[in-house]
């Protein structure tokens, strides 16, 4: 136990000194090396029977390795994925400010393959039949499984007016969008100003659009003094670490940088090619103020976003009474979907299939009596990656124990699921760090009710940005990363 | 009807310092962690002048099959995103530890809730059950 010893000794001595310790410069993702890896257990009990993963990201990938790790070498895995290699959303904001490259953040599923046994199926899935527990694929190509994981992520949808994701990409999906976005960030004018935009909750990573603001606002204020950034929130506050958040945009932060932040926004219409957005917000007193076009160099919309339309299609979706997006409701102790036979019959009506991720809406409440519960934060288990990966351990428990015909099973109530955020608050890299804090949330299953609850005293967050965060923060993505590809 | 949780006050005890910190040898024991790690894990050198830390040929972790199912298993699964998987490093290994040793630990943590540690505000969230069910379970990992 002297790791986290070492971390606390490093970081009172890094406060002071110049040069910082050696292995701080090592926090970088690491390929994995294969002999040390932990083996598939040798065990031909689940022999003849198939699990079907759908999306090979954070929730997915982490399913399809545990799905073999727990249910050993007889059960057959297929994890179908549209994309070549994974491109990681997290991090990806230190992309937009060149402090970290595109290839960094990309992940294959070699060890997937190779180490783990899991077939990896690169094809686009076209449709979803949740009674047949089967999927068809673009190409026409149809796979079935004893149990179905969707974990497709998210779909990105439009704003009012004149939007054009391909002018104004929101790089909300880390990939193309985000060298672009990088790209518009490094040729904005002197004097020209950035404005993000903010869509109701729930949306994918509560904390990623301040974060995204503060250290954009942090390249700015170094490379374009006289530009400022707007962030306009659809969201009647900032929604998560209020207290790093506001001290941030207020110019408490290592570079000083400021950040125009503005709540109740409601778009009317945002103009891709004229980089102008129209709209309304109230100021801290209540009061609505009119904006109309304001001009922007950088325009960022990041849109409302939803459960992809395979899922929806498929009927296994519901809105949303915060933002009227769809995604699939679960029941936490499985994540096998929640929606019941009919209005009489409370059964599952597509047992055996699992929908993980931020597809999922999870219900979930604040512990009660948690301060400022009715004013603040988003009730529910967050959009998240970390969170992501522990809902595909969840559900590859719940199948294996399932298909062993473990019938203890039924009686299991005593789940947890863990969240973690690190938060670049100012740039910085391995060799350089800059400072960060980080957002935790436990939350527990309540039996009696059947959801998720936010445990006593969470969330709970760093009390300030410091260079200590930005090291660990670089610790705890490449251990999220290897844990979910390696 | 909701969650009953009987927490302990945070103990009176000053948390200025750790107090399992151990000075000395530190670098010794680094490298040893780093060499024990099963996956490769951030290892360090507190000299600065080597670079890194190989896991060196190991024995792979591989959980018991005694106790390999069940919630204890997927409450523990929860420290793989920072520990790596079954516990083999990140920030640091805790696969194979003491029982007692992982749980006073977690006790701790937990009881530290003026600390500005995620550690704290992870164990905090979790009932003095489960984290013996997690100690137990991540002490027979690797065994
Ligand atoms: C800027 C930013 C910062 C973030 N920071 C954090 C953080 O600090 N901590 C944290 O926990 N989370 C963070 N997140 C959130 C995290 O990235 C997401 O919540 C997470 O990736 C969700 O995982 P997922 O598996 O549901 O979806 P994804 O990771 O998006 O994976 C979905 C996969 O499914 C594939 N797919 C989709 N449709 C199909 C189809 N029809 N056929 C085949 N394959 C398909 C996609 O190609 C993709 O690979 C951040 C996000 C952003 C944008």
């Amino acid at each position: 136990m002297l790791r986290r010893d070492f971390l606390g000794m490093v970081a009172v001595g890094a406060l002071g000194a110049v040069t910082l310790p050696a292995w701080l410069h090592l926090a970088e993702p690491e390929p994995a090396h294969a002999e040390s890896l932990v083996p598939v257990p040798t065990d031909s009990s689940l022999k003849g029977k198939r699990v079907v993963v759908v999306g090979g990201g954070m929730a997915g990938t982490a399913a399809a390795k545990y799905l073999r790790l727990w249910g050993g070498t007889g059960l057959a895995v297929t994890l179908i994925e549209q994309t070549p290699s994974y491109t990681s959303n997290i991090m990806s904001n230190m992309v937009l400010v060149g402090e970290r490259t595109l290839s960094s953040l990309d992940y294959t599923y070699n060890t997937l393959k190779s180490w783990y046994g899991v077939t990896v199926v690169q094809g686009r899935v076209a449709a979803v039949d949740p009674a047949a527990r089967r999927v068809t694929l673009a190409n026409g190509s149809v796979y079935s499984g004893d149990a179905l994981v969707l974990a497709p992520g998210l779909e990105f949808g439009a704003l009012p007016g004149h939007y054009d994701v391909a002018l104004t990409p929101h790089a909300w999906q880390a990939g193309p969008q985000t060298a672009q976005l990088a790209a518009q960030l490094a040729a904005i004018p002197s004097g020209s100003d950035v404005v993000i935009t903010v869509p109701k909750a729930p949306y994918r990573c509560p904390p990623g659009p301040y974060e995204r603001a503060c250290v954009v606002a942090d390249w700015l204020k170094a490379n374009r003094p006289s530009s400022r950034l707007y962030l306009l929130d659809a969201n009647p506050s900032i929604l998560v670490e209020q207290a790093n958040f506001t001290d941030a945009f207020a110019g408490r932060n290592a570079s000083g940088y400021t950040v125009t932040y503005r709540h109740d926004v409601v778009i009317s219409d945002l103009d891709s090619t004229a980089k102008t957005v129209t709209y309304t917000y109230r100021d801290d007193s209540g009061a609505s103020h009119a904006v109309t076009a304001q001009r922007a160099g950088v325009l960022n919309p990041i849109p409302p976003m939803q459960a992809p339309a395979i899922l929806r299609n498929a009927g296994l979706c519901a809105t949303n009474s915060a933002n009227g997006m769809q995604y699939a409701p679960v029941q936490p102790l499985t994540f096998e979907s929640s929606l019941p036979t009919s209005a009489t019959n409370a059964a599952p009506k597509y047992p055996g299939v699992h929908i993980i991720g931020d597809s999922s809406a999870v219900p979930a409440e604040w512990y009660p009596g948690y301060p400022g519960v009715a004013t603040v934060g988003i009730p529910g288990v967050p959009k998240a990656g970390h969170i992501g990966n522990q809902e595909g351990k969840t559900a590859a428990s719940a199948i294996v124990r399932r298909l062993r015909g473990d019938t203890t099973l039924a009686a299991e109530t005593d789940l947890v699921l863990n969240s973690a955020c690190y938060t670049p608050i100012t740039r910085g890299n391995a060799t350089s760090p800059g400072t960060a804090t980080w957002l935790s949330a436990v939350y527990e299953y309540d039996a009696a009710t059947k959801k998720m609850y936010a445990t006593q005293g969470q969330p709970r967050a760093a009390a300030s940005a410091t260079t200590r965060n930005f090291s660990e923060m670089l610790v705890w993505f490449t251990t999220v990363m290897s844990d979910t590809f390696a | 009807m909701f969650l009953t949780r009987h927490r302990q006050s945070p103990q009176a005890r000053s948390r200025g310092s750790r107090p399992r910190t151990t000075p000395l040898g530190v670098a010794a024991l680094i490298v040893l962690s780093g060499a024990l790690a099963a996956t490769p894990t951030i290892a360090a050198d507190l000299s600065g002048s080597s670079t890194r830390v190989e896991a060196s040929s190991t024995t792979p972790l591989v959980a018991p099959a005694a106790i390999s199912t069940g919630s204890a298993r997927l409450l523990a699964s929860n420290c793989f995103q920072c520990h790596g998987t079954y516990g083999s490093g990140g920030f640091e290994r805790i696969a194979g530890e003491s029982a007692t040793e992982l749980y006073s630990e977690l006790k701790e943590f937990a009881a530290s809730t003026g600390t500005d540690n995620i550690m704290a505000a992870h164990a905090a969230g979790y009932t003095d059950a489960q984290l013996r069910a997690i100690a137990a379970y991540l002490a027979t990992v690797g065994k």
